[in-house]
């Protein structure tokens, strides 16, 4: 799939940790990749913080409620994720959950 | 499905009955040994899990990891939108549905609560007289998706412009559609070819910020 000289996005190799393509949806799951989005509602809509996260096998979103933004959160940062996840329209989504950020 | 009801009060008793008789899975929560004893005696099929619904601990004695639905229906609004949370955000509940005790509360109760429905009685009921007296007025019935859809209805006035006009004639707007017409006293099936006549009940399902342009169709110039 991946072309020979493309290095994967983040090594998913950090103990503990779940491929995002693996992820099971309602349990709990700790995921690592890098943030490729971010995205966060416009003032007259409910203040709402979304990032999708990339690992070499799949994108995940992240969802934080009542916030605008996120202590260190930052396009590109390796963060770590736990949380409970769904499945809402093909796409693995957290909501509000644990994060930790990676150098 | 399996359902769980939080709130063993009168809403979530009857809750509990109806959805246990058509077959459901009904777990129900309250710290109240004699509200949950109210509801198992008298139906068996029903589970009790006796503890506060918003402890994280008491969801998962009842199950919430597989839940399909869960129902917050108790007295206090509080509480309901705390079950709520934890509801989505710690067991990913695909349907979190809440009751509004105050309707100046209403506001909270959406997806930054992890609530995907809200049911506010009071704001139902002022709904449903309006609806009982109003001819020839907008009114909002039901919302759907967080508000960013709702069932509108409009009793047709003898000055309506939509009178004598086909269904497929009517200048609603595009995200709208007429999924209903009751005349009489009986529901008439919409077609693009029926045509509307005085005093027929015409219930619209459409989205976005549409009243001004459905009321243009349906009710005429103000």
């Amino acid at each position: 799939m991946f072309g020979s000289k493309k290095q994967p996005v983040v090594d998913t190799t950090i103990a503990g940790t779940t491929p995002i393509a693996d992820a099971q949806p309602r349990t709990t799951v700790t995921i690592t990749g890098q943030v490729i989005r971010m995205q966060s509602r416009p003032a007259s809509d409910l203040p709402t913080m979304v990032i999708s996260i990339k690992d070499s096998t799949g994108t995940a979103t992240a969802t934080w409620t009542g916030r605008r933004s996120m202590g260190g959160i930052a396009l590109g940062r390796r963060i770590v994720i736990t949380g409970v996840a769904t499945h809402t329209s093909g796409l693995l989504t957290f909501v509000n959950p644990e994060y930790q950020l990676l150098a | 499905m399996k359902i769980i009801i939080a709130g063993a009060g009168s809403v979530g008793r009857y809750m509990a009955e109806e959805l246990s008789k058509l077959g459901h899975d009904i777990f129900i929560v309250d710290n109240d040994a004699k509200a949950i004893s109210r509801v198992v005696t008298n139906n068996p099929r029903v589970t009790s899990i006796l503890g506060d619904g918003c402890e994280i601990d008491t969801l998962t004695k009842a199950g919430a990891q597989d839940a399909d639905v869960v129902a917050a229906v108790t007295g206090d609004d509080e509480d309901n939108l705390v079950i709520s949370l934890l509801a989505k955000q710690e067991f990913a509940v695909p349907r979190v549905v809440a009751r509004v005790n105050y309707p100046s509360n209403e506001w909270m109760f959406n997806d930054m609560w992890g609530v995907d429905v809200s049911v506010s009685t009071p704001h139902l009921l002022t709904a449903l007289v309006e609806e009982a007296v109003a001819v020839g007025s907008l009114v909002k019935l039901l919302s759907l998706e967080h508000g960013k859809a709702g069932l509108n209805e409009v009793t047709l006035a003898p000055d309506s412009p939509a009178i004598g006009s086909t269904i497929a004639n009517l200048k609603l707007p595009r995200e709208s559609a007429v999924v209903a017409v009751i005349r009489d006293g009986h529901v008439v099936v919409p077609a693009l070819d029926t045509v509307l006549h005085a005093g027929d009940e015409v219930l619209v399902l459409a989205t976005g910020d549409v009243e001004a342009e459905l009321g243009r169709a349906l009710i005429g110039p103000k």
